[in-house]
């Protein structure tokens, strides 16, 4: 458009230009002083241009003040209208954030998607954790895995403060870090000593427990915390934010594979966990675990012959039990804003029917149709824009205010990192 | 903006530029202000930088129609021609205009 302008301007100038250069002036005077007469060309331009955008912006205000004023002058109207609006909007904001926390989100981890659950499975033994001995067998002699480790956890009081306290601490198997991949914000992962039988007793404590404990001093590093008879030294604090495998660990200690106790190979400690090789599909390293087993099972017939690996993502298997009943609730909220579209669209309606006379009168003083229209449509527009606000404002008190209801396991995955 | 302040000129120049192009069928921009100011003897010289703008709105409010054509020299530009709603415009915009005339000789003839 802005082309054709120049074109058209250009034109009337050469024309001026001409009728001096038949009046007796040179060329180069001639077209010089067109332009001179013709003023500033640009201004023109945009002169012409911003006839279009004044008188825009002008009905624009003049449609928003209208609206304005007819919605305050209803305000039961108004006032309902924006609340279904804000209630349906608030609902579909916060069950829609909770599904993308748990469900779309990828685990706060490095390359979470790599994370795997592994389980036995045994026709006899309902549990699916598996023996320590099975684990290390596991994690030496598959192809696909980076690393597995595994995980148990109980409840101790921890006696060094001024009350006893009650923490939770989880027993890990070596690797736990490498198959998390997380590094200690400050300290060191477990030595070779500390894992095996006999050896220091260590910890890790959690970035909370540190701040709550020990100030967040670095100094903690070395101290002791005080479990039974034993004193447990601290090695590493985790990162802030880590609380795998849920929100109340606060310390992770290392669980000693060679252990007397631990060599049963129908023991079921472990909650096994893994870390797939980069590009290693899922499919692959099941067929490669059920190989391992096989094999096993071969050697160890007693005790292996009926056992089954089971592979999954870890993702899955710690959100999947909630998978269902956060679809049904979304199902349910998005019933939710359709009745309250039509809602509205019926009370719209009706206010629209009892405003014919208003808006004949309009017809007839001259106003188009796309005038009326788009005064009626700023009226929809901050309404649906007051509604939208108030529901966003409402969805985000809820998030804080409101537990969603995960399984505790749960806590790791919608905290990130 | 502009068009509050020079009120009566934006409205005489829209008055004009319907009724050059009620007596010729179809004008460019430039064939319109040589046409007021021939007609007019001189008297009246349209300020070029108001013609584009006034022009433009004419076409934004349905008055006027324009296409792109040639001239008799072969050029190409933008032919104005009045739509039937223009042709209304004009009536109106002539009797608003005879009878502010009317109303300010009335004063002034007054003494």
């Amino acid at each position: 458009m802005q082309r054709n302008l120049e074109r058209e301007l250009a034109f009337h100038v050469t024309e001026r230009a001409d009728e001096l250069r038949e009046r007796g002036m040179s060329e180069a005077d001639a077209l010089r002083a067109a332009r001179l007469q013709f003023g500033n060309f640009t201004t023109q331009v945009e002169r012409t241009r911003d006839m279009d955008i004044h008188d825009w912006l002008e009905s624009s205000v003049r449609n928003v003040r209208y609206a304005l004023r007819g919605l305050a002058k209803t305000p039961a109207f108004t006032v309902t209208v924006v609340l279904t609006l804000a209630l349906a909007i608030g609902a579909n904001s916060a069950v829609f954030s909770a599904i993308y926390a748990v469900l779309l989100r990828p685990l706060p981890f490095p390359n979470g998607d790599q994370l795997v659950k592994l389980a036995q499975s045994h026709p006899k033994i309902p549990q699916p954790q598996v023996a320590p001995v099975r684990l290390e067998e596991w994690n030496r002699l598959n192809d696909t895995l980076q690393a597995i480790t595994g995980y148990y956890e109980e409840d101790v009081s921890e006696l060094s403060g001024e009350l006893p306290e009650k923490l939770r601490r989880v027993f890990v198997a070596p690797r736990f870090l490498q198959v998390m991949g997380v590094v200690p914000s400050l300290g060191r992962d477990f030595s070779p000593q500390e894992e095996r039988f006999g050896g220091p007793n260590t910890v890790f404590i959690s970035d909370r427990l540190w701040r709550r404990r020990f100030d967040g001093n670095p100094n903690a590093i070395g101290k002791s915390l005080r479990i039974g008879t034993t004193a447990w030294t601290i090695v590493g604090i985790m990162p802030a934010g880590f609380r795998y495998p849920n929100r109340d660990a606060d310390l992770w200690s290392p669980s000693p594979m060679d252990a007397p106790f631990a060599q049963s190979r129908e023991l079921t400690w472990f909650t096994a966990i893994g870390r797939l090789k980069p590009g290693v599909t899922l499919a692959r390293a099941r067929a490669n675990l059920t190989n391992v087993q096989a094999n096993l099972a071969r050697q160890y017939a007693k005790t292996d012959a009926e056992i089954r690996p089971l592979i999954d993502p870890l993702k899955e298997a710690t959100v999947g039990g909630t998978k269902k009943s956060l679809w049904i609730l979304f199902g349910s909220v998005s019933l939710l804003l359709l009745i309250a579209c039509t809602n509205i669209a019926a009370l719209l309606l009706s206010r629209a029917t009892g405003r014919r006379h208003e808006i004949s009168v309009r017809f007839s003083l001259g106003a188009s149709r796309a005038a009326v229209a788009a005064q009626l449509l700023t009226e929809v527009l901050i309404l649906a824009l007051a509604g939208a606000a108030l529901g966003l404002l409402l969805a985000t008190s809820a998030r804080r205010e409101c537990f969603v209801p995960l399984p505790r396991t749960c806590r790791a995955s919608t905290r990130s990192g | 903006m502009g068009m509050k302040k020079n009120d009566i000129l934006q409205g005489t120049l829209v008055l004009l530029i319907l009724k050059s192009l009620a007596s010729n069928r179809r004008l460019h921009g430039y064939a319109i202000t040589t046409h007021i100011q021939q007609v007019s003897a001189q008297l009246l010289r349209v300020e070029e930088g108001s013609l584009y703008p006034a022009l433009h709105r004419l076409e934004q409010e349905g008055w006027v129609r324009a296409e792109w054509g040639k001239t008799e020299k072969n050029r190409e530009a933008r032919f104005y021609s009045l739509t039937a709603q223009g042709r209304k415009q004009l009536m109106q915009e002539e009797e608003s205009w005879k009878r502010l005339t009317e109303g300010v000789e009335r004063v002034l003839g007054y003494a």
